[in-house]
């Protein structure tokens, strides 16, 4: 491999070590705590 | 190597690798069915749809984190060369995983409304400054057209007829796509997943992938010092029959020196096909063989046995004192230098 392109895959690398556990990590961070969608509610039966 | 347009030079290994590759994707996805539903929430089943989906895209997730690992691991260790070899086949296989993951998600989530489902793909969700309900699908979409692009530009052909820079630019948009995959993982299926297990296996297996380049990417060139404008290449003991070392000068691409047949040989250790690392290689039929992909070139001279065409720059050698020096100053592609004997 040349070295220009060894230096171009090291720069690239080491900004993607940064970048993919940084977006898993805020995506996780970011994740709704409880139910995400209404309550189904049991309606009574007509007497 | 092929001096004519064929889809693909097959032979035996090629065969053999890419039916081990189908067959354990074949593998991968019934397991994944059958042990799936086990491991899904009890208030959220999935529907047989969202397990194929889930399966093709767990499936390519972990294709393409492999396809990454093997360049860095067979810098690292040899033993996975074989494993590059065929790599290409891998990224066409894993493409077709992908885009079958694709479809599968096309035919379900958006085959159901007004529009048509393309449209509604692109259209059905604009919910783009929020991190929940946000459309991942866009990363996906990206990450499938850059794989779809790299599978079809794979061939020999292309490398020819883009030139081995422009080709291997264009196929370094891989490590794009797969940030876009782990944020279309991360924005999609993880809002939603109900066990930890794929944030684990997505968070292993993106820090894993980049851990591999940057180590591979830390093991640092040994440059030689000149003098008198020769560079020192070390004992001739330390090279073994029918292999080489590699010198490289200051500022400059590396050399490798090969011995065979009692003699020495020094050419650019840039591969002309897609600048493997020839010095990691071996003497095969008396030939300098790549490791990469099986190039080979003659000792003397850099040029690829007839009716192949490519050349390699070569270099003056000279022993003195038991010690190898090697002239820095390459030969045009293809220049004819006596082997040096050793005594």
């Amino acid at each position: 491999m040349k070295r220009r392109h060894r230096n171009t895959h090291r720069i690239v690398w080491l900004l993607l070590a940064g970048l993919l556990p940084a977006v898993i990590l805020l995506s996780l961070m970011l994740r709704p705590i409880g139910p995400t969608e209404a309550p189904q509610i049991q309606l009574m039966a007509p007497k | 190597m092929s001096e004519r347009y064929v889809p693909v030079g097959w032979n035996v290994t090629k065969i053999v690798y890419d039916a081990v590759v189908l067959g354990i994707v074949g593998l991968y996805v019934s397991v994944f069915l059958w042990i799936a539903p086990s491991f899904q929430h009890a208030t959220q089943p999935l529907d047989d749809y969202t397990m194929r989906m889930n399966a093709f895209g767990t499936c390519a997730f972990l294709l393409l984190s492999l396809i990454l690992s093997i360049g860095p691991a067979a810098r690292l260790d040899p033993r996975f060369l074989p494993l590059l070899y065929n790599r290409r086949h891998l990224g066409v296989i894993a493409t077709a995983v992908a885009a079958t993951h694709a479809y599968a998600a096309l035919d379900w989530y958006f085959s159901y409304g007004p529009y048509d489902r393309f449209e509604m793909l692109l259209r059905g969700n604009t919910s783009f400054f929020q991190a929940h309900g946000f459309p991942f699908e866009v990363f996906g979409i990206f990450a499938l057209i850059v794989m779809l692009l790299l599978a079809s530009t794979s061939h020999d052909f292309w490398l020819r007829f883009l030139t081995p820079p422009v080709w291997k630019g264009l196929h370094m948009a891989l490590y794009a796509a797969y940030l876009a995959v782990v944020a279309h993982i991360s924005l999609g299926a993880l809002q939603a997943a109900a066990n930890p297990l794929l944030a684990v296996v997505t968070g292993f297996c993106a820090l894993g992938v980049a851990s591999l380049h940057v180590a591979a990417s830390r093991v640092p060139p040994v440059e030689a010092a000149l003098i008198d404008g020769w560079l020192d290449a070390g004992p001739v003991a330390a090279i073994e029959e029918d292999h080489g070392i590699v010198v490289t000068p200051p500022d400059a691409e590396p050399i490798a020196i090969f011995r065979h047949g009692g003699a020495l040989s020094a050419v650019t250790n840039l591969c002309a096909h897609q600048n493997g690392p020839l010095g990691e290689g071996r003497v095969i039929d008396g030939c300098i063989t790549c490791p990469w992909h099986g190039y080979q070139y003659r000792l003397e001279d850099g040029c690829a046995p007839p009716p192949f065409t490519e050349k390699l720059a070569t270099f003056r050698l000279r022993i003195v004192d038991g010690v190898v020096w090697v002239d820095p100053r390459p030969n045009p592609p293809g220049t004819f230098v006596d082997p040096v004997a050793v005594t």
